[in-house]
């Protein structure tokens, strides 16, 4: 080993002298110092070849070389899933490109009327609902009027037969402007001239009411023939109109998605989007191909620092970065660096600075404002716009440093801040009722947005601390709107994590505002929501008066139907929550039926009411029911490209629970398991939710994978202690004392139901259907023990406070038949054989009844089989038979061939046959 | 739809503590706080067209570290321990996620291939399963180098960091850097090594 090691100190000598040479005098170097030693030659060079080969191999940190794999199998992913939509009139070639906002392909006509190629646009947001194909195919016939030699034309948009809504556009092959002038090596008033194009396209989409909203180089192509092209007025908002000239109200195909570099400040700080706006973003463009970099210069690596030179810095006139040492960028202008900052000094400074005002009223007026004074620079006539003096900056600098920023980190204000804002424009549309429904479809669709930002995994304390900040800074916003806005934010903000505290401080003051405000739909929300969350509180009465007074308020116009729908989603949640099921499934079913009359659509809406009436149904002991609704949803899911959200991950939750209950613990396995791995995002899922995870723990008990359930089971358990989730903590308790009594464990068993009771009295009123559950696994734990006596004691208080919960419209009658079967068990053994058969036959209808046509049950198969052993006892030798093959059935379908029970069943079945 | 929560970031220097003084289960607890760091950055990737968001991106990165690694750096008695252990455990909690991910994709034989991902003789160098194997075959005669490279790619420590933390100098680290980059890259590409018999 020390040659070894002495050989390879050798190899790294030679490798890092070779490396600090020349390249071509390594080769030299390398024979004269290894003088003749071929193989250490060899090595050296191999590893000279991999070093510079390697590129940027491991320089990119390993957490971002991590992040980017899983964005790049996710893209791909959902790309892949888009090879086969079929648009019709058009063939796809290639997939040219994905990002979060979908996909682009490459396509040509199909039925040859036109050769043109096109690119094809698939959004990845599927905010398509009801009726939603109509509004998409209108608004893209809006864009696609913006008719314009340097505008990449929308030629169509729809969607699919699938569901996928798509976008085709023209086919721009070109190079970002910034890269063509340096490529090109155009000089300033080339590059002026060319610039004069994109201002030309942006002022006649301003005519149109249509701003851009994120200009930024690569959105701003050249082809080869020295034509420019803007691409991408796919995410420009509508204006409005008379009232608001300047607020966009069009959706956002991007997701609200903006580009912080090239934003301007109120875009990050959630103010009003105007044409100034667009202002801003070119002239960050124009200051690029200027000066060769950003105004906010290169070196702001930090969020707090970018943020900062963004909103508060002065920005430093293009002249004054050029150094001596930018002779390469000054070659690509095709001068020298003394030359380039004569040039740019003066005039081109001026304008630049009056474009990167900070604040929108200081900028030009107008693009063509603008484009104006780049002509007369050009033309040598004196231009407009006037230099800023000393004391005009010195004033302006204290006034700055007075309001200081609060700084949150970019990432977090800039999605905040676009949350902020487009739910500003939600309301300014939804107030302007006599408008058009279309203004209120647009509205809710940034609804939808705005919830799947805050719930798909950017939710955080952080984000909503400074969404809510930025709020607090537009004291200017109609009241009205404040309201919507601090509904979204305390709807969105995590219970888990203060137990609420948050969401109650907001929703609160969101009520407390309605008051004051005449708007029907912003009182009765406000009132809404917050008895969502009194109701979290547990305040029933409370709760449900406000969802009466949010009901009360609104009127019957179509244009309330979506906050009456609001409405009664959330009184089905306070109803459920009170245990009134079958209240719960009216409001729900009043919801659907108002919304399938609504003429605005609502994915969300109709996606909230379908799984809550789910829930309804399941917890009224309705379980066929709930399991066919959760199927339906899920289905639906995985139509509109949903199914593998969060929302697509609890509705696999409740449908596994629903047919758990139903006693198909393989189907439930399967449903609960996916349900985490989607939640949490991994297999082995270490923050997956912890009633996610007890429910699990039950049908892999059920199946006999007794340790995966015990894991479960304590995970659950440990996860519901530390949120304080005492009914969870305890419904762990149960589930774990059972495996400990299957894995024979009797001790064990009965310390945790012993810790358990003392606890339900604590949290539990009297005959809650919980304490039916724990008296039943007392009774089987007595069985196990033999003691029969006390069994069936327990048993029949089990079926006493199952029944009464059952009678009072609360849970408790999914049970009555699994505890019939067992009583019954208990009975033959001791000998009360009549019982014991009038039970097994009593459980065996009810579990017939329930039970959806064409499934087996777990259940099934144990009143089967203690009906079959109470006919044998009696001597019924053929009965018993057919019995314990009904039974071994019933096993094989639910539980599976290997498991004990079914091979127990098909024992005994194949007994008589010997 | 309240969100899962992971633990706050305020507990990595804990666990961390607890993890050197050999607390297996604190690495357990720390994977879901990179897991949540990880999954925020591959959102971002997600919604980002990259050309325009480079500079963003580092922000984004640093940002990460800062909250995973850096947090209360302070308070920590042994800076350099801190580091060392913070690079150790991003190193094994990344490759076991990898490694996981392989596997759901089958056995690491259908990687989806963009034009941006390196793919030399099948052998893929942002396989950090692959760097992991390879890092313990450096690791058999040049430990060093390895504690280097855990540093500065898993841990994302700047060179003069990663010299105080090993208490050599930068010149050493920048040596050992290039060398390992190469022997590395070499090692997982598979271009045959002439001192391989």
């Amino acid at each position: 080993m020390p040659l070894e090691a002495d050989r390879w100190k050798l190899v790294e000598d030679l490798l890092q002298s070779a490396l600090a040479m020349p390249p071509e005098r390594r080769d030299a170097f390398l024979q004269q110092a290894c003088a003749g030693d071929e193989s250490l030659a060899a090595e050296v060079t191999s590893l000279l070849t991999s070093y510079r080969q390697a590129g940027d191999f491991l320089l990119a940190p390993a957490i971002e070389v991590a992040a980017q794999a899983i964005a790049v199998t996710d893209a791909s992913r959902f790309a892949q899933s888009l090879a086969t939509e079929v648009i019709p009139h058009y063939r796809i070639l290639k997939h040219l490109g994905s990002g979060g906002m979908g996909s682009v392909w490459l396509a040509e006509r199909s039925d040859g009327r036109f050769e043109r190629q096109v690119a094809v646009k698939f959004i990845n947001f599927a905010m398509i609902g009801p009726g939603g194909a109509e509004r998409f195919r209108r608004e893209g016939t809006i864009l696609g009027r913006l008719a314009h030699p340097h505008i990449a034309e929308l030629i169509d948009a729809g969607v699919t037969d699938t569901s996928q809504p798509f976008l085709i556009l023209e086919f721009v092959e070109g190079r970002p402007i910034d890269e063509y002038c340096d490529e090109h090596a155009l000089g300033i008033d080339a590059r002026i001239r060319l610039f004069l194009d994109v201002l030309n396209a942006v002022s006649h989409a301003h005519a149109n009411l249509v701003v851009h909203r994120d200009i930024k180089p690569s959105n701003v192509l050249v082809r080869n023939d020295g034509q420019v092209k803007l691409l991408d007025f796919g995410i420009a908002k509508l204006l409005t109109g008379d009232e608001h000239p300047a607020v966009a109200s069009t959706i956002s195909l991007e997701g609200g998605a903006l580009t912080p570099r090239f934003a301007a400040p109120e875009q990050l700080m959630g103010g009003a989007i105007t044409t100034a706006t667009d202002v801003y973003a070119l002239g960050v463009v124009l200051y690029m191909l200027l000066a060769g970099r950003h105004p906010t210069g290169d070196a702001s690596d930090s969020p707090a620092q970018l943020l900062k030179a963004l909103v508060e810095g002065e920005t430093r006139p293009p002249s004054t970065v050029i150094s001596p040492d930018d002779s390469e960028l000054a070659a690509a202008r095709g001068t020298a660096p003394d030359t380039l900052r004569r040039q740019l000094r003066g005039d081109l400074d001026t304008i630049a600075n009056k474009a990167l005002k900070k604040n929108p009223a200081e900028r030009y007026a107008s693009v063509a404002a603008f484009a104006d004074d780049l002509r007369r620079y050009l033309e040598h006539e004196p231009i407009r716009a006037r230099p800023d003096t000393f004391s005009y900056r010195a004033g302006k600098f204290a006034r700055r440093n007075r309001t200081a920023v609060a700084l949150v980190s970019l990432a977090v204000v800039a999605i905040a801040a676009g949350v902020v804002g487009t739910l500003a424009q939600a309301r300014t549309a939804r107030r302007q009722r006599d408008l058009a429904f279309r203004e209120l479809s647009r509205a809710e669709a940034i609804n939808e947005l705005n919830q799947t930002v805050l719930s798909e995994g950017y939710q955080s304390p952080e984000m909503i601390d400074g969404a809510e900040r930025i709020l607090v800074q537009q004291q200017e916003a109609p009241i009205a709107d404040r309201v919507e806005i601090l509904i979204t934010l305390g709807r969105s903000a995590d219970i888990s994590k203060d137990g609420g505290a948050q969401s109650h401080r907001l929703l609160q003051e969101a009520y407390q505002l309605s008051r004051g405000v005449t708007d029907a739909g912003a009182r009765a929300k406000a009132a809404c929501a917050l008895a969502g969350e009194v109701s979290y509180g547990a305040d029933a009465a409370r709760s449900e008066a406000l969802v009466r007074e949010g009901l009360a308020a609104l009127p019957q116009q179509p244009e309330f139907a979506l906050d009456r729908v609001f409405c009664l989603q959330i009184g089905g949640a306070v109803s459920r929550a009170s245990g009134a099921a079958a209240e719960a499934i009216a409001r729900l079913q009043l919801a659907q039926q108002v919304l399938n009359e609504s003429p605005i659509p609502s994915w969300r809406l109709d996606f909230l009411t379908s799984l809550d009436l789910g829930n309804s149904l399941r917890l009224a002991g309705r379980l066929r029911d709930a399991s066919i609704q959760f199927e339906q949803i899920a289905a639906r899911l995985t139509l509109q490209g949903r199914g593998d959200t969060a929302a697509a991950a609890s509705v696999y939750y409740s449908w596994g629970v629903t047919v758990g209950q139903l006693g198909r613990p393989s189907e439930a396995e399967r449903l609960i398991h996916r349900a985490i791995v989607k939640e949490s995002g991994g297999e082995d899922a270490p923050d997956a939710l912890p009633w996610h995870l007890i429910s699990h723990a039950a049908p892999l008990r059920d199946l006999g994978r007794l340790d995966e359930a015990a894991s479960q089971a304590e995970r659950g358990y440990e996860g519901s202690i530390k949120n304080g989730d005492q009914p969870r903590a305890n419904q762990a308790l149960l589930l774990r004392a059972s495996i400990y009594r299957l894995r024979g464990d009797l001790a064990r068993a009965q310390d945790m139901l012993a810790e358990l009771q003392p606890r339900l009295q604590r949290s539990v009123p009297p005959g809650h259907i919980f304490f039916g559950s724990l008296r039943a696994e007392q009774s089987r734990l007595a069985r196990s023990r033999g003691d029969l006596g006390a069994a069936l004691d327990l048993v029949n208080q089990a079926l006493t406070i199952a029944t009464a919960s059952a009678k009072a419209g609360k849970q408790g009658a999914d049970i009555i038949p699994t505890l019939l079967a067992e009583r019954s068990e208990t009975e033959r053994q001791l000998g009360r054989m009549e019982d014991a058969r009038a039970d097994a036959s009593q459980s065996l209808r009810q579990i017939q009844d329930a039970a959806q046509p064409g499934t087996s049950s777990m259940f099934a198969g144990r009143a089967y089989l203690a009906l079959g052993r109470v006919l044998q006892a009696q001597g019924h030798t053929n009965e018993a038979l057919t019995n314990f093959q009904l039974a071994a059935k019933e096993f094989r379908n639910s539980l599976g061939v290997d498991h004990s029970e079914t091979r127990a069943a098909q024992q005994l079945a194949a007994g008589g046959r010997r | 739809m309240a969100k899962p929560r992971t633990p706050s970031s305020g507990d990595v220097s804990t666990l961390l503590q607890a993890w050197s003084g050999g607390d297996r289960s604190a690495l357990d607890k720390l994977a879901p706080i990179v897991y949540d760091e990880l999954r925020r950055l591959a959102h971002y990737y997600l919604n980002g067209e990259r050309r325009d968001h480079s500079l963003q991106t580092t922000a984004l990165v640093n940002e990460a570290y800062l909250r995973l690694v850096d947090y209360r750096r302070m308070h920590w008695e042994n800076r350099a321990h801190f580091f060392a252990v913070s690079a150790q455990v991003m190193r094994r909690i990344l490759v076991d996620h990898a490694r996981r991910r392989n596997l759901k994709r089958g056995g690491g034989v259908q990687h989806f291939s963009l034009d941006d991902v390196a793919i030399v003789d099948g052998r893929r160098t942002d396989d950090l399963v692959a760097l992991d194997d390879a890092l313990n075959a450096l690791g058999r005669f040049d430990e060093r180098k390895v504690r280097v490279v855990e540093l500065r790619f898993f841990g994302g420590l700047s060179v003069e960091e990663t010299a105080e933390v090993l208490k050599v100098s930068a010149v050493t680290v920048m040596r050992d850097w290039s060398t390992a980059r190469a022997w590395l890259y070499r090692h997982m590409t598979g271009i045959a090594s002439p001192d391989r018999r």
